[in-house]
C-alpha cells in the first residue's frame, strides 16, 4: 500500500495527541496515532451512526503495521462489498477515515465523556492523569466488545 | 530510735571505748539536733577533747 | 499510733461533716480491719489525704506526683475545700477541717487542722490555712492544748510520733506496688530511701559525714603546725582526703546523671508504651505499604503491556470480520470464482485465439463466446486477483495476530485486575489502620526509638565511668589506709602536738568504724527485710506460686528479686499477680521491720489492692494482712470487694468496721457506716442489706 496521509476529524486531533503523549503526570495510552485510529476504525465499522466532521491529516499510513493494514483492507472490502477497492488504496484509507471518526464518536460517548474538558479551537480537549487509569478503562471497554461479539 | 541505738551500741561493743564514744556521740547529735553535716562536724570537734577524756576515765575505771 | 477516728468537714469530696471510726483503735480491740467502700472518685484516697493534711498540713501526696509525666504535679490545682460547699457559700467563704483522734504511748491526741476557701467572682478558688489545734490527754486525765501560736511545737510533737518522711509508705496503691518490682535506679533509690527513712538510719549517714569532715579538718590543722616527714605524710593524707571527696562527689554526680538518664528512658518507654499495642500495627502497616509500592511498580509495568494490548485493539475487534472474509475468499476459491492465475490466463487465451480447448473455433457472439465473456467479467482482473490472494494470505496471518492480541489483552487485564483488587484491599486496610493509629506518623515512632538508643548509649558510658571512678576511689582509699598506718609510728616519733594527733587518730578510727557499722547495720536490716518479706510471700502466695518461689532477696543496691527453690533469680518470670504479691510482701516487711520500733506503728492504707490477684491470692491477703498490721484500712471498689471477699474477711474475725462512700450528687460524698455482720457486698446501684 502506498504511503498516504491519513486524516481524522479536526475536532478529534487533540484527543489523538493527548492519548499518545507522555507527560509528567501520566503515561501514554496508545503507542502511536495509528493504534488509536485502528481502534476507532473497528468501532466505527460496527456502528451505524454517521458523523460529519471536517478532516485534517494526522499521520502517514506507513506507520500502520501490516496486520493493521490488512484490517483496513478487509473492512474496505466489507464496506464497499467489492474486492476492486483493494486496488485503490486511497479509497481504503478514505473509508477508514470515515469509520475512524464514527468510532471516535462512539469511544467518546461510551468511555471518554468524563474526561472531555470542553471544545476549543483545537477541538475537543481531553484531561486526565495516570490516576484515572484510562488504559484499563479503554482496554476493558475493548474486552467487553470482544466478549459481546457473537463469534 | 532507742532500738536503733541499742542495736548500734551492741555492734560497737568490740570497739575501743574512745571510738565508741565518738561514734555514739555523733549519732545522737545527728538524731537530736537539726544541724547540717558541717555544723555537726564543728560541734564534734568542740566536744572531742571531752569525749576522749571521758573515755580515758571509763577505761581507767574499767 | 492507733487511729481512732477522722472527722471531716467540707474536705475534698466529703460534703458537710462526716465522721469515720476505725477498727483496732485500741490495742485491746480484737478487730483491726476497716473497709472503706466506694467507687472511684468518691474520696477513698481523700481519707488518707485528710490524715496527712491533719498531721502534717501536707497538701500533696507522693501518689499525686505523676511519674508518667515529665511535668511535675501542680499542687495548686488540687483543692481541699469541697467544691459543692464552696459554690454554695460563694464569696462569704467555706470552712473546712480535718480532725484526727489517735492514741499513742498511752496518750490521747486530737489534732485539728482547718482551712478556709473562698470562691472569687471569676471562679478562682483561694484556700488559706485557718489554724491548727492539738489536744493531748495523758492517762491521769490531764489535758494540754496547743494552738496556732505553738505551731512549731505541734509539728515537732507530731514528727516524734510519725516522721513525715515515711508517711507515704503507709498508703499503697497499685502503681506504687508495680514500681517496686521494676529494677530501675529510681526504684532502687526509692527503696533505699524508704528503708533509710523507715528505719531512721539517715542520721547514721549524716553522723558519718560529720566525722569525715572532722577528720579532714583535724588533718589540716595538724599539717599547719607540724614539720618534717610527719608533715609530708599529713600533706599526702590531706591530698588523698581531698581526692576522695572529689571522687565521691563525681561519682554521686555521675550516678545522678545516670538516674536522670534512666528516668528519661522510662519516660520514653512510657511514650513508646502508647505505641506498644500499635507496634504490631505499625509493622503491619509498613509491610502493607511496601506491598502497595511493589504493586504500584508492577502496575506501571502493566501500563506498558496495556499500551501493547491497545495497539491490538482495532485488530482484535475486527477479528470476526477477518475470519468472515477469509472464509468467503476461501469459498470463492473452492468455487473457482477466485481463480488460480491459470484460469484467467486460459480465458484470455481462448478469447484471444477464439479457439476452444478442443481446437474448435469460437465464433463471435456464439453462446460459447458470451459464456467466456461472462466468465471474464466475473473473474477479477489479474491485479485484483493478486490483491485478493495477497489479502487471503494476510488475513490468515492477521487472524493469528488477532488471536494473540486478544490473549494479550485478556491476560493483561487479568493481571491488572489482580493488582488493582489487591491494591484496593490494601488501601482499605491502610485506611482502617490510619483510623486505629489515629494519624500516628512513623517518623514520630522512629524518632523516639532513636532518642531511646542515644540515652541507652549514654547510660552505658556513664556506667563505664562510674566503674572506672569507683576503682579510682578504691585505690585512693587504699592509699589513705597505707598513709594512716605510716602516720602512727611517725606521730609517736615526732612527739609533736600529741593531743591533736591523738584526736586525729581517734577520728580516723571513728570514720572507719562508721563505715563498717553502717554496712553491718544495713546488712542486718536487709536480712530482716528479706526474712520478713519471704515469710509474707509464703503466706500470701497461692499453692502454685509457693511451689515455685522460695524467697525474696534484696541486694546491696536494694534491687528486689525473688528466688526459686533452686535459688535462681526468678522475678522476670513471675505473673502479674505474683509480682504484686512479691511487692506487697516487701511493703509489709518494710512496715513490719520499721514497726519493730513501736513508735512507727501507723495504720496501713491499701488502695484497691486486689487488681491482678487470683482468688487464692486475694483470700490469702485478706486473711494474712490483718494478722500482721496494727490497723488495716482497705479502700476498695464494689467490683473488687464483693460478697465473696466479704465472707472471707468476716471469717478472719478481724473485720471491725465498714463504710460505704455514697454520693448522690457529684462532689458530695457521704460516709455511711454499715454493719459488718450483715454485709453482703454491694450491687452496682446501691447497698444490699442482709
Amino acid at each position: 500500500m502506498d504511503n498516504i496521509r491519513v486524516k481524522v476529524g479536526k475536532k478529534y486531533h487533540a484527543i489523538y495527541k493527548e492519548l499518545t503523549q507522555e507527560t509528567g503526570n501520566r503515561k501514554k495510552v496508545f503507542a502511536q496515532h495509528g493504534d488509536l485510529f485502528m481502534l476507532c476504525v473497528a468501532l466505527g465499522h460496527s456502528t451505524e451512526e454517521k458523523v460529519t466532521v471536517s478532516r485534517d491529516a494526522l499521520f502517514w499510513s506507513h506507520s500502520l503495521t501490516k496486520n493493521q493494514q490488512t484490517v483496513l483492507k478487509a473492512i474496505a472490502v466489507k464496506e464497499s462489498d467489492s474486492y476492486e477497492v483493494l486496488s485503490r488504496p486511497e479509497s481504503i484509507i478514505q473509508l477508514a477515515e470515515t469509520l475512524a471518526d464514527r468510532g471516535m464518536d462512539d469511544l467518546i460517548k461510551t468511555v471518554l465523556d468524563d474526561f472531555i474538558a470542553g471544545e476549543g479551537d483545537d477541538g475537543l480537549s481531553l484531561v486526565f492523569t495516570d490516576k484515572d487509569n484510562l488504559h484499563k478503562t479503554i482496554l476493558s471497554f475493548v474486552s467487553q466488545r470482544i466478549l459481546a461479539s457473537p463469534f | 530510735m532507742s532500738n536503733l541505738n541499742e542495736r548500734i551500741s551492741f555492734m560497737l561493743a568490740s570497739e575501743k571505748a574512745v571510738v565508741r564514744n565518738v561514734v555514739m556521740h555523733a549519732i545522737k547529735s545527728a538524731q537530736t539536733e537539726d544541724l547540717s553535716s558541717e555544723s555537726l562536724a564543728q560541734k564534734l570537734g568542740r566536744d572531742l577533747s571531752k569525749l576522749i577524756k571521758e573515755a580515758s576515765n571509763e577505761t581507767s575505771v574499767n | 499510733m492507733r487511729l481512732q477516728s477522722i472527722e471531716l468537714k467540707n474536705f475534698r469530696q466529703f460534703y458537710g461533716k462526716q465522721t469515720l471510726e476505725f477498727a483496732g483503735a485500741s490495742m485491746q480491740d480484737e478487730t483491726n480491719v476497716t473497709v472503706i467502700y466506694g467507687d472511684n472518685g468518691r474520696g477513698k484516697t481523700g481519707l488518707f489525704r485528710a490524715l496527712m493534711f491533719a498531721l502534717f498540713g501536707e497538701r500533696v501526696l507522693d501518689q499525686d506526683k505523676n511519674y508518667d509525666q515529665a511535668d511535675s504535679f501542680d499542687a495548686k490545682r488540687l483543692y481541699l475545700v469541697n467544691l459543692v460547699a464552696l459554690e454554695e457559700d460563694g464569696r462569704q467563704g467555706t470552712e473546712a477541717y480535718v480532725k484526727v483522734r489517735f492514741a499513742h504511748d498511752n496518750m490521747q491526741y486530737e489534732m485539728t487542722r482547718k482551712l478556709y476557701g473562698i470562691l472569687s467572682d471569676d471562679g478562682i478558688v483561694n484556700e488559706e490555712d485557718a489554724g491548727l489545734c492539738l489536744y493531748i490527754k495523758d492517762v491521769t486525765g490531764n489535758t494540754k492544748v496547743l494552738d496556732h501560736d505553738c505551731a512549731d511545737d505541734i509539728n515537732a510533737l507530731i514528727a516524734q510520733i510519725l516522721d513525715r518522711r515515711v508517711k507515704d509508705y503507709f498508703l499503697f496503691d497499685g502503681e506504687r506496688i508495680e514500681r517496686l518490682t521494676k529494677a530501675t535506679t529510681i526504684q532502687r533509690k526509692e527503696i533505699a530511701r524508704g528503708i533509710k527513712s523507715l528505719l531512721r538510719i539517715d542520721e547514721l549517714f549524716k553522723a558519718e559525714e560529720a566525722v569525715k569532715l572532722l577528720d579532714a579538718k583535724i588533718t589540716k590543722e595538724l599539717e599547719k603546725v607540724s614539720t618534717g616527714e610527719y608533715r609530708k605524710k599529713l600533706q599526702m593524707r590531706d591530698e588523698l582526703l581531698q581526692s576522695e571527696v572529689t571522687l565521691e562527689n563525681d561519682l554521686t554526680q555521675k550516678e545522678d546523671e545516670r538516674e536522670t538518664a534512666e528516668e528519661h528512658l522510662r519516660l520514653i518507654d512510657h511514650e513508646l508504651d502508647r505505641f506498644k499495642d500499635k507496634v504490631t500495627l505499625l509493622e503491619k502497616r509498613k509491610t502493607l505499604e511496601n506491598r502497595l509500592e511493589t504493586l504500584r511498580q508492577h502496575g506501571n509495568l502493566l501500563k506498558h503491556r496495556m499500551v501493547e494490548g491497545l495497539s491490538f485493539g482495532g485488530l482484535v475487534l475486527s477479528r470476526d470480520l477477518l475470519t468472515q472474509l477469509y472464509v468467503e475468499i476461501d469459498f470463492k476459491r473452492e468455487k473457482g470464482q477466485v481463480p488460480s492465475d491459470l484460469k484467467r490466463e486460459l480465458i484470455d487465451r481462448l478469447l484471444n485465439e477464439m479457439k476452444c480447448l478442443c481446437g474448435r473455433p469460437i465464433r463471435m457472439n456464439s453462446p460459447e463466446y458470451h459464456l467466456l465473456k461472462a466468465w471474464e467479467t466475473q473473474v477479477p482482473t489479474q491485479q485484483t486477483q493478486q490483491a485478493i490472494m495477497g489479502l487471503f494470505g494476510d488475513l490468515g496471518a492477521s487472524q493469528e495476530a488477532a488471536k494473540n492480541g486478544q490473549d494479550v489483552i485478556m491476560e493483561v487485564l487479568r493481571q491488572v485486575g489482580t493488582v488493582d483488587a489487591e491494591s484496593d484491599q490494601i488501601r482499605q486496610e491502610l485506611a482502617e489502620f490510619a483510623e486505629e493509629l489515629d494519624g500516628l506518623p512513623d517518623s514520630d515512632f522512629s524518632g523516639i526509638n532513636k532518642a531511646r538508643a542515644t540515652i541507652q548509649a549514654s547510660i552505658a558510658s556513664l556506667d563505664h565511668e562510674v566503674s572506672v571512678q569507683g576503682s579510682e576511689l578504691e585505690a585512693v582509699r587504699d592509699q589513705l589506709a597505707a598513709v594512716d598506718r605510716q602516720l602512727g609510728p611517725l606521730e609517736r616519733e615526732s612527739k609533736q602536738h600529741l593531743e591533736l594527733s591523738y584526736q586525729r587518730q581517734v577520728v580516723a578510727e571513728a570514720k572507719q568504724t562508721f563505715k563498717t557499722l553502717i554496712k553491718r547495720f544495713t546488712d542486718e536490716m536487709r536480712a530482716q527485710l528479706e526474712e520478713k518479706a519471704s515469710h509474707n510471700m509464703a503466706k500470701m502466695l497461692d499453692s502454685q506460686g509457693r511451689g515455685v518461689l522460695r524467697a525474696v532477696k534484696l541486694d546491696e543496691q536494694y534491687t528486689l528479686e525473688v528466688l526459686d527453690w533452686r535459688d535462681r533469680e526468678f522475678l522476670a518470670n513471675v505473673s502479674a499477680g505474683q509480682r504484686q504479691i512479691v511487692s506487697l510482701s516487701f511493703i509489709l516487711a518494710l512496715a513490719q521491720v520499721a514497726g519493730g520500733a513501736a513508735s512507727l506503728e501507723i495504720p496501713l492504707f491499701m488502695d484497691t489492692p486486689f487488681g491482678r490477684l487470683s482468688p487464692e491470692h486475694r483470700d490469702n491477703l485478706l486473711s494474712y494482712i490483718p494478722q500482721v498490721t496494727p490497723q488495716w484500712i482497705m479502700l476498695a471498689t464494689a467490683t473488687e470487694f464483693t460478697e465473696k471477699e466479704s465472707r472471707f474477711l468476716k471469717d478472719s474475725g478481724k473485720w471491725g468496721r465498714v463504710y460505704y462512700l455514697d454520693s448522690k450528687v457529684a462532689g458530695q460524698t457521704v460516709a455511711k457506716e454499715m454493719s459488718v455482720e450483715s454485709f453482703r457486698g454491694l450491687q452496682k446501684e446501691g447497698v444490699t442489706r442482709g
